[in-house]
């Protein structure tokens, strides 16, 4: 922007004083005289050297990077009453219900008028509690294990007349949000975990344990995920509806990660959301 | 650099000769500031080049698998170093040509695989890919650089990752302590060659992870690049089952595994001379 090229070329004939003018004084729109010195130098008036290898001296901090993070520690239960009434899970479904997971979720600023990339971490582990199964042929209740133990980790039950409970009938997802957007790709659906997280309800009377080693329930999702102009996320599906440079632009922004399941009840234990803006 | 230059005096001409010096004086000085010749911190950010140059990236810093729900069913297992033998060989990649889809090895899954336990289908890593062809690669292509400053970067982190959906045997089963899963993130040359970044590798029981994330990172250097005798293309995430506990009776058993949601970031570094 401040690269002095001259608005005049002062090489033959007369000399015109108001080009000699032109080039020592007058702000330009395209910043191109001596009176870029005013306020207005910037990268292009460096020494090419410094392009290459950016010396130590030169460094500021909040120059090149301006990290954030969010975290924390408490069980956060979601149970089905905010996603109740009749609707078909989808991703598109599941995106207009979402609500934003306290812990994962930054508001936060880029103060550079050339941010190149947000990089974006996290890590959440959750817990799904499908409710209960049940057997339609008999009217009872039972656990979501199968008659031989085995974890039922897609909502459906196998094997005879066993049927899931119509009040829970779906799944559970988790998506990016950025700038209140989807991101395309970065989302995830949870497989079912456990009956009876917060309130017992099983035909043996016992609860189970969702750190059980064996019979592990705890899913985990640690991602990631860098916005920038050339990547993945200004078209397809699921894009970002402004261009990239919009996600990009000086000011302040938000990242979520956002929940929305048809199931009993989904615990959510976050870690951390970080969010590094890079110029 | 000072700024040198004879400033026309009280009566000379308005020549071309008189101004031509100073002003290239005035622009050549101006253009090519350094820090001494300024008072110190007197240079604010927009002073400094950016940190990354996306050039070099003309597809992104990232890629994801938009497949938003569908999975892949992967049945290779890790190769051996000398035929059927421990240990385990981390640069061999699938040469099976290629599955049904269309996918060329090693990328994506060879076959539908059926869930159950039985050997591997393959020998080697496959790079994570959905059934949509490789455009849909967890991969993060770029132009072919050297990592040792004189292509702008001097390291690339890489952070990668997959949600391990299923495997062949469920937690508690018989042989899950034996089952596991490997990821490493692989690198690409201007040859075509493929390599695997080793200490990248992760190997992962089916039992801990099941039905979650697993993911590795590795911080790419030029000594990485094969001594920096190359230059680096793409950035990749690989993908096999492995066997955790190895014998006699059942080296090289590979067994069916289903993944969905790869993505792959690639964050590259101008740490200069530190």
């Amino acid at each position: 922007m401040g690269d002095i090229s001259y608005p005049n070329t002062i090489s033959v004939g007369t000399v015109v004083s108001e080009d000699v003018r032109e080039n020592l004084f007058v702000p330009k729109s395209t910043p191109d005289s001596l009176a870029v010195i005013d306020g207005f130098l910037d990268e292009d008036n460096l020494a090419s050297a410094v392009s290459s290898e950016i010396p130590k001296g030169l460094v500021r901090r909040g120059s090149f990077t301006r990290p954030e993070t969010t975290g924390s520690t408490l069980n956060l239960d979601y149970f089905r009453e905010p996603f109740d009434g009749s609707w078909t899970m989808s991703w598109d479904a599941a995106q207009e219900r979402a609500l934003a997971i306290p812990g994962c979720t930054r508001r936060f600023n880029i103060p550079w008028d050339d941010c190149k990339a947000v990089y974006i971490s996290f890590r959440l582990e959750v817990v799904v509690d499908a409710g209960y199964g049940f057997d339609v042929g008999n009217g009872d209740y039972y656990d979501t294990r199968d008659n031989s133990g085995t974890l039922l980790d897609d909502g459906s039950f196998t094997g005879g007349t066993y049927g899931v409970n119509s009040d829970y009938p779906g799944e559970t997802r988790l998506m990016l949000f950025y700038d209140g957007e989807p991101v395309k790709g970065v989302s995830r659906i949870i497989q079912n975990g456990v009956q009876g997280v917060a309130k017992p309800f099983n035909y043996s009377g016992t609860v189970d344990n969702p750190n059980d080693p064996m019979f592990s329930a705890v899913r985990h999702w640690s991602g990631s995920a860098i916005i920038d102009p050339n990547g993945p996320f200004g078209s397809g599906s699921y894009q970002l509806s402004a261009s990239a440079a919009d996600q990009l632009a000086k000011g302040f922004h938000n990242v979520s990660i956002r929940i929305a399941h048809q199931v009993y009840q989904v615990r959510v234990r976050t870690r951390h959301i970080t969010v590094i803006p890079l110029r | 650099m000072p700024v040198t230059y004879t400033p026309p005096k009280e009566g000379d001409d308005l020549s071309v000769a008189n101004m031509t010096s100073p002003f290239t004086a005035l622009r050549t000085g101006v253009n090519a500031l350094e820090e001494e010749d300024v008072e110190r911190e007197a240079l604010r950010d927009v002073h400094l080049p950016n940190l990354i140059n996306t050039s070099r990236f003309t597809d992104g810093l990232c890629a994801v698998d938009e497949s938003s729900g569908g999975f892949q069913e992967y049945a290779n297992g890790l190769a051996m170093s000398g035929g059927s033998t421990f240990p385990v060989n981390l640069q061999g990649f699938s040469a099976t040509a290629s599955d049904p889809g269309g996918l060329t090895a090693p990328y994506g899954p060879l076959t539908e695989a059926t869930i159950s336990p039985s050997r591997y289908d393959e020998e080697g890593w496959r790079i994570v890919c959905n059934s949509g062809g490789t455009t849909y690669a967890i991969e993060v292509p770029c132009v072919a650089m050297e990592l040792d400053g004189d292509d702008t970067y001097t390291g690339c982190l890489v952070r990668a990752s997959c949600n391990f959906r299923r495997s062949s045997d469920s937690p508690g089963g018989a042989n899950v302590a034996a089952y596991g899963i490997s990821i490493g993130i692989g690198w690409e040359d201007t040859g075509g060659n493929k390599y695997v970044i080793e200490r990248s590798v992760r190997h992962f029981s089916s039992s801990a992870v099941n039905r979650g994330d697993i993911s590795t990172f590795a911080y790419i250097e030029d000594a990485d690049l094969n001594a920096g005798v190359d230059r680096v293309t793409k950035f990749f995430l690989v993908f096999a089952t492995c066997q955790l506990t190895p014998t006699a009776a059942n080296v090289g058993y590979g067994w069916e595994a289903q993944v969905d949601n790869g993505i792959i970031t690639v964050w590259p570094m101008r740490a200069g001379s530190l």
